[in-house]
């Protein structure tokens, strides 16, 4: 892991136009991502975290709008690109998502899409090495019988299978940075480890950088080098994996750490935040977590904490962290 | 083989079930309509004894059930009756009828579905554009014209006016007689080609243009909407999204992947337009007069010859069962998921 950026994200801004109108999914988020770094993206359901990744991925559905922001890859910035530009960066954003099963075309074979994908990369046309690439990279995500996967049609594989078929697809166009959102939520809890371990194992294969999407901050611990925790729409809080899990700082990481089911104690009541994210059409004016805090003061609900280093490299939004060094 | 022998075999049986009923519903209509068709079987100057002879013939004096299970027995045999009008057997008849309909109903969903399909992925491309505008308007006319006033006004301006197109007839009697022109299948435009024969092939090409054109517009506005749509919410289908990720170019995205995916619920839509199309299919033979089934039930319901408008309905209802099972191997053959 180096401390060169390989991502840097600032002020990004995110509104969806819906029928009713505008939604302000994503308000103001910087971060950055080092090469070879896992970093976490983790908040609850609706908090933006997918928005994020398709933002970077440039994937983005046609209702959504970048107001503001920079997405800063490789050193280019991605939202000037000219859209011809976006086939022939050689570094690629890849983002793989949390239903493999919906990922892949029903009507083809796993090995008839993986060739297609192969040939327009690598501009190959010989056949045999375009399938023997395609098994190549079937056996580096650790799928037994490449062969045969390679002749199946996606609903004859399972999901844990289906997950690895994606990610060897994924990687075979040499992406740089990953982007995984959710990629385990579907699967068991057997299934869940080895991807994890996999992507883990990959990662130092393929020289990858990845952000890692999920609302479960015990899988967030266990495979990200850095947490980034959203809260409706914007960053509340962001450490190394250590000192979040060791030191949270906001009363919504701290509430998402007590959910964290203790499974020594047994039949304990499973716990939860208290409240609920409020309509992203009308954000409030102060901090975003004021409605379910218990700490929360006048001063949270007239003016916006910013996100400060409150510790060294450990950042926080909120105001009983003012006395901000820097 | 996507499908087993036991689908097949399950096939086989509704379609019997469905014979029946439609034997069933079409034998009881035709005996309530209020008609003499004895007058129609002893001719024009019969005496009342000959009248009385020909009701015996048709079994017009007994009972209606026992009527119908009479007709029953013949049917099963293999004999359909004999035409009133025309005195010749119904099966026959039928027959011969038969392929100029399904020639002319085969060429105008040909038409339909690859013109549709064509105009929908269009439509779907420039989706909210004026083109897209354009395509709507004319396929929400184009599907709630009558045929008949289409046949009519198509009949009007090409082949009277404009006199493009031949609007009659299959084939001109006079190239089939110059060039020795003898039907096998009855596929004209088969035959004719089979035979090196240009010049039928030409004429029969040309007669057949309009009406397939004015059949094909039902399905065609029908196949069109429905590719539209489908494709719409194709591309927005996660499995799209990734291939535009993994980097493949979008003609083969569209027409390899996308398009296959658009297909199967087109061909749906348009086995069962099938129904919809025969009664067309009645219209335009008249106004064409085209010897095909549908002119043949049409005249056969104006003189009330009962045996040959039985003849026809069946035929139709079973060629309806074979188009629906057709779709369903054709369903089970795009999609790997699908097993009959
Ligand atoms: N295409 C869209 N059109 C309109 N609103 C959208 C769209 N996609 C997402 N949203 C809204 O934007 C907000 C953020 O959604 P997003 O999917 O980024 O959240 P998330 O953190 O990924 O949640 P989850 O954990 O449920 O995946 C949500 O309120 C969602 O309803
Ligand atoms: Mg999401």
């Amino acid at each position: 892991m180096t401390d060169q950026p390989i991502l840097q994200v600032e002020n990004l801004t995110i509104d969806y136009v819906v029928l009713d109108g505008i939604i302000k999914a994503v308000r103001n988020v910087s971060f950055t991502i080092n090469e070879g770094e896992v970093v976490c993206l983790v908040g609850e359901s609706g908090s933006g975290k997918t928005t994020v990744g398709l933002a970077i991925s440039r994937a983005l559905p046609e209702n959504a709008i970048i107001r503001e922001g920079r997405i800063i890859f490789k050193g280019r910035d991605l939202l000037n690109l000219e859209i011809r530009d976006k086939s022939t960066i050689e570094d690629k954003v890849m983002m793989i998502f949390q239903d493999p099963a919906a990922t892949l075309n029903p009507l083809f074979k796993v090995g008839e899409i993986f060739s297609d994908v192969i040939k327009h990369h690598l501009k190959l046309s010989d056949q045999l090495k375009i399938r023997e690439k395609a098994l190549e990279f079937l056996k580096a995500v650790e799928l037994p019988d490449p062969e045969r996967i390679f002749n199946s049609y996606p609903h004859e594989l399972s999901g844990g299978m289906l997950q690895r078929v994606i990610i060897a697809i994924t990687l075979s166009v040499n992406p740089k940075l990953l982007i995984a959102d959710e990629p385990t939520t579907m699967l068991d809890v057997t299934l869940q480890a080895q991807i994890l371990d996999l992507l883990i194992n990959l990662k130092k294969k393929f020289g990858l950088s990845i952000l890692f999407i999920t609302h479960n901050l015990s899988i967030a611990a266990e495979i990200g080098d850095r947490i980034i925790v959203m809260y409706g729409g914007e960053i509340v809080e962001e450490a190394s994996s250590e000192e979040l899990l060791k030191n949270p700082l906001h009363p919504y990481t701290k509430g998402l750490l007590e959910c964290i089911p203790k499974t020594h104690i047994k039949y304990s009541k499973l716990k939860s935040i208290p409240g609920m994210i409020f309509d992203l059409r009308n954000p409030p004016l102060g901090c975003v977590f004021v409605d379910r805090c218990t700490e929360a003061t006048d001063l949270c609900r007239k003016d916006k904490p910013r996100l400060i280093e409150f510790l060294k490299n450990h950042k926080v939004a909120c105001h009983l962290y003012r006395g901000s060094t820097k | 083989m996507p499908f087993s022998r036991e689908y097949i075999v399950k096939r086989l049986i509704l379609l019997v079930f469905v014979v029946l009923g439609v034997l069933f519903i079409t034998f009881i209509i035709t005996r309530l309509i209020p008609a003499r068709p004895e007058l129609l079987w002893a001719g024009p100057h019969a005496t009342i004894e000959q009248i009385e002879k020909a009701r015996k013939q048709l079994h017009l004096d007994k009972p209606v059930y026992v009527q119908f299970f009479l007709y029953l027995q013949d049917f099963i045999m293999g004999n359909w009756g004999i035409s009133w009008r025309t005195k010749s057997p119904v099966f026959t008849d039928v027959l011969s009828t038969l392929t100029a309909t399904l020639e002319l109903v085969i060429v105008a969903f040909f038409i339909a579905f690859i013109v549709g399909v064509l105009t929908g992925v269009i439509a779907a491309l420039k989706k909210y554009s004026w083109i897209d505008d354009f395509i709507r308007i004319v396929t929400v006319i184009g599907a709630s014209i009558p045929v008949f006033w289409l046949a009519l006004i198509v009949q009007l301006v090409f082949g009277n006016w404009l006199g493009i197109l031949p609007s009659a007839k299959r084939v001109d009697e006079w190239i089939v007689i110059v060039t020795g022109f003898k039907p096998i299948t009855g596929f004209y435009l088969i035959d004719s080609i089979i035979q090196g024969n240009l010049a039928v092939f030409v004429d029969a090409l040309k007669r057949i243009i309009l009406p397939a054109l004015v059949l094909s517009t039902y399905p065609f506005c029908l196949s069109a909407r429905m590719t539209r749509a489908v494709m719409i919410e194709v591309f927005s289908e996660q499995h799209v999204k990734s291939l535009i990720a993994w980097g493949l170019p979008e003609r083969t995205i569209l027409f390899k992947y996308s398009l296959k995916n658009t297909i199967v619920p087109v061909i749906a839509s348009l086995g069962l337009s099938f129904g919809y199309t025969i009664v067309g299919a009645f219209m335009v033979e008249l106004v064409f007069v085209w010897p095909g089934i549908g002119f043949y039930a049409a005249m056969s319901l104006l003189s009330f010859d009962y045996p040959a408008v039985i003849g026809c309905v069946i035929t139709v209802a079973i060629f309806y069962c074979i188009i629906n099972t057709v779709v369903d191997l054709i369903h089970s053959i795009i999609d790997p998921r699908v097993r009959l």
